[in-house]
């Protein structure tokens, strides 16, 4: 791993009832995607503002860079790119218009400028539409306007908060993709989403929130370990006549076996072919079935596990 | 520069109400003139007047005479009271000037006689009136430093004709001080609307929440960036103001580019440092476009009806022009129209400084409103 790029220590921040992020710690490393997982309302914006001082926290130490964190920090925020949630663009500017005015709050020489929003289109894929205004664009479109504002100026750090909400999957796999190029050119980049497909497709490390606490934390494979189960198959008997599951029980590896109705889920904790050895299994005893599959965990299964709640909302 | 940029850009996109308003007042004063020069007709004619001399025939009065002789065309009528009554009942006469006994001795004493004109109030008695004041005002000046009534009646009349070099009044030119005062009442509105809209929805732009927390993570210097969005305000506003002078040039004439039209200019500029800061305020209050375009449409147009831009004050209900003190446009409003109708600009200065000052503490109080409200704002 490289340099600490972020690191938070018991960072708290609270609302005048509510404990929005209750005690949280992390580093993030430099030019990883360091992925922030937690249903609405867990604290992550919460965090990602308090990280910018756009929030005045209660307590704990902010470093960037190894440099304490703070609103006049401009050398700091120079390296930093942020894209929120909601779109921030102005409605009278065009495509072009917007990219420069915002990468003009940071760079002041107009030749370097104009080559930051070129590549800045380009990396999103937005320069056909270089003349058009906001309230031409679609939906997706407009997403990938929001994120050249916020990475023109080249940082060295990018937070991203919730940047795929409500888009397209097309114009979310060419975010994705975006993300991880910036990632292969050297950038660090935090993400924070409640899709944990996202987090898995992209991020190199993640942590999971919820209710201001982290409650989870590591790569995608150590936190799947978490969730107690390897693999689960699912049966769907063609009849119930008879039931298998006291056989399916001794077999290798299986940790738990479920039937409701026609549907039997099989849970292991480990193990390779199980699902060849099920096969044959319910051939031996003659259990005929209409479909059959295998499951490997999802960080959804890992926050249930922890929680006891489904991390959908 | 990179903010004064896109605040250009922003403007231009909404270049479109800018140019609404000015061919609003284009328009309007366009109109105004065309009925002003014809009411200015009349001055060509002389009136036909009588008068009576009670003070026997004294130097002063005949030299009174004498001058109104050269203004009017004088007649008598025959048959007492009552003729001269029917003469101006029929408008045979427009008016009946009767110098009382003892003109003379009043005005070598320094008291002012009581001269009386009996009138149907036409237009040309107004004109005798205001003749007959210019006379008399000559004779005091004069009466102050001389005590020959020759020599009073002599001067006073040398300076009436314009031969003397002493020059006792401006001398007013009625017709063209109404087109300019009513050029720059026509402004008011255009000048409040080209403001107060542009500013409100370019700074609502620039303040929207998000474009706000924008410009807030990023390395420009925040107090550096209020800065530059305030002197963007203020450059804008001054070329706005700038544009509706040469406009007026252009539109009112040469008087706008005289000493009197430099007392309508400044009047102007304060007015617009006023609507900048009414501006501001409103800004803070406004966040959505379309807040912006309705409030603001009320705040000009009430403004501007309540307030005689539109509509001459003369002709407004006196409580409404009660509760037009409230707002800044009636002081600007007010002031013009005084400007156009006072004789001596330098013996009511005092009016005129009091006005301006009212417009100044209205735009220090808006300002500071605007600062608190925002600063409360921030807070949040
Ligand atoms: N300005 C605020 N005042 C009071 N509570 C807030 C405020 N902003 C957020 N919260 C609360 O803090 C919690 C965390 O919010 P947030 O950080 O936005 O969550 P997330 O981004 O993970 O969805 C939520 O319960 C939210 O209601
Ligand atoms: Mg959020």
């Amino acid at each position: 791993m490289g340099d600490k790029v972020i690191e938070v220590k018991d960072l708290v921040k609270e609302y005048k009832q509510l404990r929005a992020v209750d005690g949280i710690s992390f580093d993030v490393y430099e030019k990883e995607i360091f992925g922030l997982l937690g249903p609405n309302g867990s604290g992550k914006s919460t965090t990602i503002n308090s990280v910018l001082s756009l929030l005045k926290y209660s307590s704990g130490s902010i470093k960037l860079f190894g440099r304490e964190m703070t609103p006049d920090a401009y050398d700091l925020k120079r390296d930093t790119g942020v894209i929120f949630q909601d779109v921030a663009v102005f409605s009278e500017l065009t495509v072009y218009e917007n990219i420069d005015y915002f990468c003009g709050l940071y760079i002041t020489g107009k030749k370097e400028r104009k080559k930051c929003v070129e590549d800045a289109m380009e990396l999103v894929g937005i320069g056909d539409f270089r003349k058009f205004y906001p309230k031409q664009l679609s939906g997706g479109l407009l997403r990938r306007l929001n994120i050249a504002c916020g990475i023109a100026h080249k940082p060295k750090l990018i937070f991203l908060d919730e940047p795929t909400v409500a888009v397209d999957p097309q114009s979310r796999n060419n975010i994705l993709e975006g993300i991880m190029k910036l990632r292969d050119n050297g950038a660090t980049v935090v993400y924070t989403t409640h899709y944990m497909e996202e987090v898995e497709q992209i991020c190199d490390r993640i942590v999971i929130m919820d209710k201001g606490k982290i409650i989870a934390s590591g790569t995608c494979d150590e936190l799947k370990k978490l969730a107690g189960t390897e693999e689960k198959i699912t049966v769907g008997l063609k009849n119930t006549d008879k039931d298998p599951t006291d056989g399916i029980r001794k077999l290798l590896h299986v940790t738990d076996v479920f039937k409701e109705d026609s549907i039997i889920t099989v849970s292991y904790d480990g193990g390779t072919h199980n699902i060849a050895r099920l096969i044959d299994h319910l051939r031996e005893q003659g259990v005929s079935y209409s479909t059959i599959n295998s499951q490997r965990p999802t960080l959804n299964d890992v926050f249930l596990e922890l929680t006891g709640k489904e991390l959908r909302d | 520069m990179t903010v004064f940029n896109a605040f250009l850009r922003v403007i231009r996109r909404n270049i479109g109400t800018i140019i609404l308003y000015t061919a609003i007042v284009i328009i309007f004063s366009a109109a105004n003139s065309g009925s002003n020069n014809e009411s200015t007709g009349f001055t060509a004619e002389k009136p036909d007047i009588m008068v009576v001399d009670l003070d026997n025939d004294s130097v002063l009065s005949k030299g009174f005479t004498a001058f109104l002789e050269e203004n009017a065309v004088l007649k008598n009528i025959d048959g007492g009271d009552e003729a001269v009554a029917d003469a101006l009942f029929y408008r045979e006469i427009s008016s009946l000037i009767t110098i009382p006994e003892g003109f003379e001795k009043d005005i070598v004493s320094g008291k002012t006689p009581q001269v009386e004109i009996s009138s149907p109030g036409t237009a040309s008695s107004e004109l005798t009136k205001m003749t007959v004041q210019r006379y008399l005002r000559a004779l005091k000046v004069f009466a102050e430093k001389y005590s020959d009534p020759d020599v009073i009646a002599r001067k006073a009349q040398d300076a009436l004709a314009g031969k003397t070099e002493v020059s006792m009044m401006t001398k007013l030119d009625t017709a063209s001080m109404t087109k300019v005062s009513s050029y720059f009442n026509f402004a008011a509105y255009s000048l409040m609307s080209c403001i107060m809209f542009i500013i409100c929805l370019v700074l609502s732009s620039f303040n929207s929440p998000m474009v706000h927390k924008r410009t807030v993570v990023s390395s420009m210097n925040f107090r550096k960036y209020n800065l530059h969005l305030i002197l963007s305000c203020l450059s804008y506003a001054l070329a706005v103001w700038v544009f509706f002078m040469i406009l007026g040039r252009i539109m009112a004439g040469e008087t706008v580019f005289t000493a009197r039209g430099a007392a309508f200019i400044i009047n102007s500029l304060v007015f617009t440092a006023c609507v900048l800061a009414m501006a501001f305020f409103f800004s803070t209050l406004l966040k959505e476009k379309n807040a912006v375009t309705g409030i603001i449409n009320v705040v000009t147009l009430g403004c501007s009806f309540l307030c005689g831009v539109f509509v001459p004050a003369q002709f407004l209900p006196s409580w409404v022009l009660t509760a037009a003190h409230a707002l800044p446009t009636y002081w600007y409003v007010e002031n013009n129209d005084f400007l156009a109708q006072t004789q001596s600009l330098r013996g009511d200065l005092t009016h005129y400084i009091i006005d301006l000052s009212v417009l100044a503490g209205f735009t220090v109080l808006f300002a500071a409103a605007g600062i608190i409200i925002s600063g409360i704002k921030r807070r949040e």
